[in-house]
């Protein structure tokens, strides 16, 4: 128990901190302007916890809490986003009257995030994924409350407590099967039930387990955006602020794909034929539908709402490789080519475009005049001559969202495709699936280069028309610069690249199962015999 | 199986029963239209105007505020009755203790909130 607790410290920490801003909020004396200062350094204090946790608990143990490499480095990715986050809102929540709430609510939701990576239990993962969520409903209604921030603010609410109704449809049904919450004991029972040679097609498991990996899918895709369950997303981007646009653009896609990881791709075992399916399909339709939506947009945080559903789309790549690596591991990609498999590639690919977005999003915070929102794409033209250094930073996001070679959003792109592209010894169908979702991407990257192209064209080719006076403050555009110094930084993409490679080394299959106890065992292999495989 | 019988006993009474009121009712009941009656809310605001029109909130506020204590009570019973036990699934009694003491203290500070701001303020 108390282990646990000292293993969630940092969220602790941002927890406590959140509870603290609202209490001094409903109080009063402190002034508007400190509780920038103390997020920030809540975050920092986040940080220090998080660097001197006691030394890494694998998966594979019954507590609820896991704290292996890819929480941490998630975790760290989210404490350096959100620092980002809360940095852009210095300058705007300074005289706002709702300033302690906003600044815990974002808090939360980083908490939330980091609560999610760490979770090694359905129930917590569940809670993180919420305290994501929750938050983000008032918050969309904090700062705007025009016809648009309420018609975006029911819509986001609406479609997030029906998925978050499918996943825990979905998680019910993990538990029917297997009889636990544990993520890792979960896993050493359906290895135990269904696990064949490595390398073999696996057997297809239950149909219980095809129903749970539907609904979690369909759950999760909500949160990351993708296509079938996109709907909300254009409209709420646009209906809101640019920071809580930027804020949605990341958080719940991140916290989603991180827990697509955690309970998909690491736990399913023997459902990764169909797994990889549905994920091949989806990753396709979003892609396709996100990218060529975009292309008719004309509204700058509509435009960024198509491309972040894009983006959710090529990291489904790296999830449906990770199903196929994950009942072949030993022929997983990160030795023969040097690049990272289909999960340390989605993982890269997190951060860079995390941080691509809240880039992008500071300079549409920075840069309105007082009292009016960048709407219309046209609003960015002529950038380049009024405002250099900012349209260069713009610039360097849009292409290292677009792929173009040195940024880091190339490197995420080449090692997502070049792990589809290396499934080899798939079964003939899904081989030419892989084979296809690569085609499907490289395609894709071209069309949306397409319209990030056209944005970077409108901001440096063509004369202004006014001139634009910056009312998102110096702190928005530290937070510009910042972000556009380490995209920078990372196209030099080796660290990232070997550090979240080493994330994608998972436990062994039988090590993981191990500390079962019995009991579970006999339950599913009952199970086994009365429901059978399809 | 048989251990569920008297659950559906007890369903086919209730349907049974909720079915046969409305049948009843509809047989022997008098019926007079008039155009108060046949609106879909017979008492109440006018339900048909503008979706944004504004309205008071207290009653949902307080409504809300009833609800956390509620759902607050539904964990704290239990816990109250096994908290004596000693043997617990996490961990010591005081380990079980002080967590139930954090998950009102969250509570709390939403009530302090919330009274903070005026919620029981009624004007």
């Amino acid at each position: 128990m108390t282990e646990t607790v000292m293993l969630v410290l940092p969220q602790t920490v941002l927890g406590l901190l959140a509870c603290l801003f609202i209490l001094g909020a409903s109080f009063g004396s402190i002034p508007r302007g400190s509780w920038n200062s103390w997020a920030l350094l809540g975050l920092v204090a986040a940080g220090c916890t998080l660097h001197f946790l006691s030394d890494a608990v694998p998966l594979g143990g019954t507590t609820a809490v896991a704290v292996d490499s890819l929480s941490r480095g998630f975790q760290w990715g989210c404490l350096i986003i959100g620092a980002l986050f809360v940095l852009m809102a210095r300058e705007s929540q300074a005289k706002s009257e709702t300033a302690a709430e906003f600044h815990a609510l974002v808090l939360l939701v980083i908490c939330g995030m980091m609560l999610v990576s760490a979770a090694n239990e359905l129930i917590l993962l569940f809670l993180g994924l919420e305290l994501v969520s929750i938050p983000t409903y008032v918050l969309l209604y904090l700062d705007r409350r025009d016809y648009a921030a309420q018609e975006a603010t029911t819509k986001y609410f609406l479609l997030s407590i029906l998925s978050a109704a499918l996943l825990l449809y979905g998680f019910a049904f993990v538990y029917g099967l297997t009889g636990t919450t544990h993520l890792s004991v979960a896993r050493g029972i359906l290895t135990d039930a269904y696990a064949v040679a490595p390398g073999l097609p696996p057997t297809g498991g239950s149909v219980l387990g095809v129903v749970a990996l539907v609904l979690i899918f369909a759950g999760l895709g909500f949160k990351v955006a993708a296509v079938p369950f996109h709907f909300y997303a254009p409209d709420v981007y646009q209906g809101t602020t640019p920071f809580n646009a930027g804020l949605l653009a990341v958080a719940p896609k991140a916290a989603g794909f991180v827990a697509m990881i955690r309970v998909l791709s690491e736990t399913m075992v023997g459902f990764e034929v169909p797994a990889e399916r549905v994920a091949i399909i989806l990753a396709m339709i979003t892609m396709t539908g996100g990218n060529v939506l975009a292309l008719l947009q004309t509204n700058v945080r509509r435009l960024l709402a198509y491309s972040s559903i894009a983006h959710a789309g090529y990291m489904l790549i790296g999830i449906a490789v990770g199903f196929w690596e994950a009942w072949n591991p030993q022929r997983s990609l990160g030795g023969e080519t040097g690049l990272p498999g289909g999960i340390s590639a989605t993982l890269f690919y997190l951060f860079v475009y995390s941080l691509a977005s809240a880039g992008l999003f500071a300079v549409l915070i920075y840069l309105p005049r007082p009292g009016r929102q960048i709407e219309h794409i046209d609003d960015l033209t002529g950038l380049g001559r009024t405002q250099p250094l900012l349209a260069i930073a713009a610039a360097l996001f849009l292409f290292s969202m677009a792929g173009i070679p040195p940024l880091p959003g190339f490197w995420g792109k080449l090692s997502l495709f070049m792990g589809a592209l290396n499934v080899r010894s798939a079964p003939d169908t899904l081989h030419y699936g892989f084979l296809a979702l690569a085609i499907v991407g490289a395609i894709n990257a071209a069309i949306g280069a397409a319209y990030y192209l056209r944005l970077v064209a409108i901001m440096f080719l063509q004369d202004p028309i006014s001139v634009p006076q910056p009312s998102g403050g110096k702190p928005a555009f530290a937070a510009v610069l910042l972000a556009a110094a380490l995209s920078l930084a990372l196209s030099w993409p080796k660290p990232l690249l070997s550090y979240v490679n080493g994330i994608g080394e998972r436990p062994g299959v039988v090590a993981a199962g191990d500390p079962d106890p019995p009991v579970y065992t006999t339950k599913v292999n009952k199970h086994r015999t009365e429901v059978g495989s399809p | 199986m048989s251990d569920y019988l008297p659950i559906f006993l007890f369903t086919a009474v209730a349907t049974g029963m909720a079915v046969s009121i409305i049948v009843i009712a509809h047989l022997i009941g008098p019926v007079k239209r008039t155009a108060v009656k046949e609106m879909p809310y017979e008492s109440g605001m006018d339900p048909v105007h503008s979706a944004r029109k504004r309205f008071p909130i207290n009653f949902y506020l307080l409504a809300i505020e009833f609800l956390v204590f509620d759902v607050e009570l539904l964990f704290l019973y239990p816990w109250a009755v096994s908290l004596g036990g000693g043997n617990h699934a996490f961990g010591e009694g005081h380990a079980v203790f002080w967590a139930v003491m954090v998950f009102l203290g969250i509570l709390t500070v939403g009530f302090v909130y919330t009274w903070r701001k005026g919620v029981f303020k009624w004007n």
